[in-house]
């Protein structure tokens, strides 16, 4: 398995862009990628034969979108069991998904769905996440997502996952975006947000760009350049945090490929930059 | 070794489903509208053809349908598209012409992305398979023009992946049909003495033509080595 220093920079894996990474042996400023495993897993043909490829010229993390960690049945350990031979077969050292679920009782709904941070849920979330790391032979890394609701009288954010840390060891995915998304949103702090999280658990960021709509509220697209506000945040991050890899997210109206390493060579250099000024 | 799992909170377990009850129900709520973005994006990539036939209303109201009713197993995004075909099949009102072409192009689908690994045709292979991504299906339309309708009478197809990763669809002819079986029956059969059992059916001349045209398009192959992926999609056609 192959490590991220702190200073890598990466992208997600989109189809858009896999025949033009393939053309060279390795693009320089892109020091890895990440990819859904959903969308990779247990399917042959051309897509197959594109990840091998990409796999031996990159180092690969995988980000999923179903694990439903938290959502209320009984864990879907057929599906795990299949992510831990896809993250064993490409030499996959970091497993991420979200703090969130995409499941009820009637079955899957394809969306990340937020639930309701209290005390009193925090044990159970706790032991789902070790049956995961079990079954993964990893640590579950837990990324903080864009939630578009609220539960009443939930505890923050920060706080609730400075305490799931704390009971199961996961890791921190920090999403800087949806955390000013959140922030925005909700009218809540993110500097208490970012405050609050331990340094120690974070083991990468997500920087990306979101939608404004006409009555001020945002959405989390993944579908324009990251906001000057996003950016002073990851400027805040990196100072109360220090450096991790980070990777932008890029998922609608995609650019062609160097246009993506410019904007990510730029906002890594931006980030760079305010951290010496900072220091 | 897995550990026990344990029950979630009774308090936490009514919230959510009433937070999910009404994203399932009411699509004019963010999340409600979210669910069936999310669904209809897969659908328009995996199912133009069905998309384009049936029009904004009836797509609309089949993922409204979806949404609120269908118990999806599947987690993986790719298999919304096997999941709505799921959905449609079981739907008691779902006209048969649609079903088809709905079916058709999951097929395409699940052709393009079966786990298996198809290799290639050679020259000196003394055994024969069906290729592994192979799903035979009757068509009442023109796979060259789905759009444009059926005529009523089912025509047996193949479609398949070759080792170069293009999908095929090949319309089949009596001698194509009795090969394929024998292959499924035996899944490998050596090629000497293949046409054997079959010539009282058919000419050795039409077999072999048969197999020539299957070879050169890939529905027929060397049978895959032992340590090849074993066949893992799913198969809800």
């Amino acid at each position: 398995m192959r490590t991220l220093t702190a200073g890598a920079r990466g992208l997600g894996l989109r189809p858009e862009f896999v025949d033009t990474l393939l053309e060279s042996p390795a693009v320089k400023g892109l020091d890895f990628l990440e990819v859904a495993p959903e969308n990779w897993m247990q399917i042959g043909g051309r897509k197959r034969d594109q990840l091998d490829r990409i796999a031996d010229r990159y180092p690969l993390v995988a980000h999923g979108l179903s694990l439903s960690i938290a959502d209320t049945e009984p864990l879907n350990t057929a599906f795990l069991r299949d992510i831990a031979r896809f993250l064993d077969d490409y030499g996959i050292a970091i497993y991420s998904d979200h703090l969130s679920a995409a499941r009820d009782s009637t079955g899957y709904l394809y969306d990340l769905l937020p639930v309701p941070r209290r005390a009193e849920n925090l044990p159970y979330l706790a032991d789902r996440i070790a049956q995961v790391q079990d079954i993964t032979s990893r640590r579950l890394v837990l990324e903080n997502i864009s939630a578009y609701h609220l539960y009443s009288g939930e505890m923050p954010e920060g706080a609730f996952f400075a305490e799931l840390v704390a009971r199961s060891g996961c890791g921190i995915l920090l999403d800087i975006n949806n955390a000013y998304v959140n922030a925005r949103n909700h009218g809540t702090d993110a500097s208490a947000f970012l405050r609050a999280l331990p340094s120690e658990a974070i083991v990468y960021y997500h920087i990306a760009g979101h939608l404004e709509l006409a009555d001020g509220f945002l959405v989390d697209t993944h579908g324009a350049p990251v906001a000057d506000a996003v950016m002073a945040l990851a400027h805040e991050t990196w100072a109360l945090h220090g450096a991790r890899p980070l990777l932008l997210e890029r998922d609608n109206n995609v650019p062609a490929l160097d246009v993506l390493l410019a904007d990510l060579g730029a906002i890594a250099t931006t980030i760079d930059e305010g951290r010496h000024v900072l220091a | 070794m897995s550990l026990p799992e344990t029950a979630a909170p009774r308090a936490m377990a009514m919230e959510f489903a009433s937070f999910c009850r009404a994203a399932r129900k009411n699509g004019s709520g963010i999340y409600g509208q979210l669910l069936r973005e999310n669904v209809a994006d897969a659908l328009r990539a995996s199912f133009p053809l069905f998309t384009g036939l049936i029009g904004s209303a009836a797509l609309d109201a089949a993922i409204e349908a979806f949404i609120q009713r269908h118990p999806a197993t599947r987690p993986q995004f790719h298999h919304i598209a096997t999941e709505f075909l799921l959905f449609v099949q079981r739907q008691p009102v779902s006209p048969r012409e649609q079903i088809a072409l709905l079916e058709y192009e999951w097929a395409l689908l699940a052709a393009e992305i079966d786990a298996a690994s198809v290799p290639p045709a050679s020259t000196e292979m003394e055994r024969l398979a069906l290729n592994p991504t192979t799903r035979l299906v009757l068509l009442q339309f023109d796979p060259a023009q789905p759009a444009a309708g059926g005529d009523g009478v089912d025509r047996p197809h193949a479609i398949f992946r070759n080792a170069n990763h293009q999908v095929l669809t090949l319309p089949l002819t009596l001698p194509d049909c009795l090969l394929i079986e024998h292959l499924r029956a035996k899944e490998a059969a050596p090629l000497a003495g293949l046409f054997d059992t079959l010539t009282p059916c058919c000419s050795t001349v039409e077999l072999q033509t048969s197999l020539t045209r299957g070879l050169i398009c890939g529905l027929f192959c060397p049978p895959p080595r032992p340590s090849e992926t074993p066949h893992e999609t799913d198969r809800p056609c």
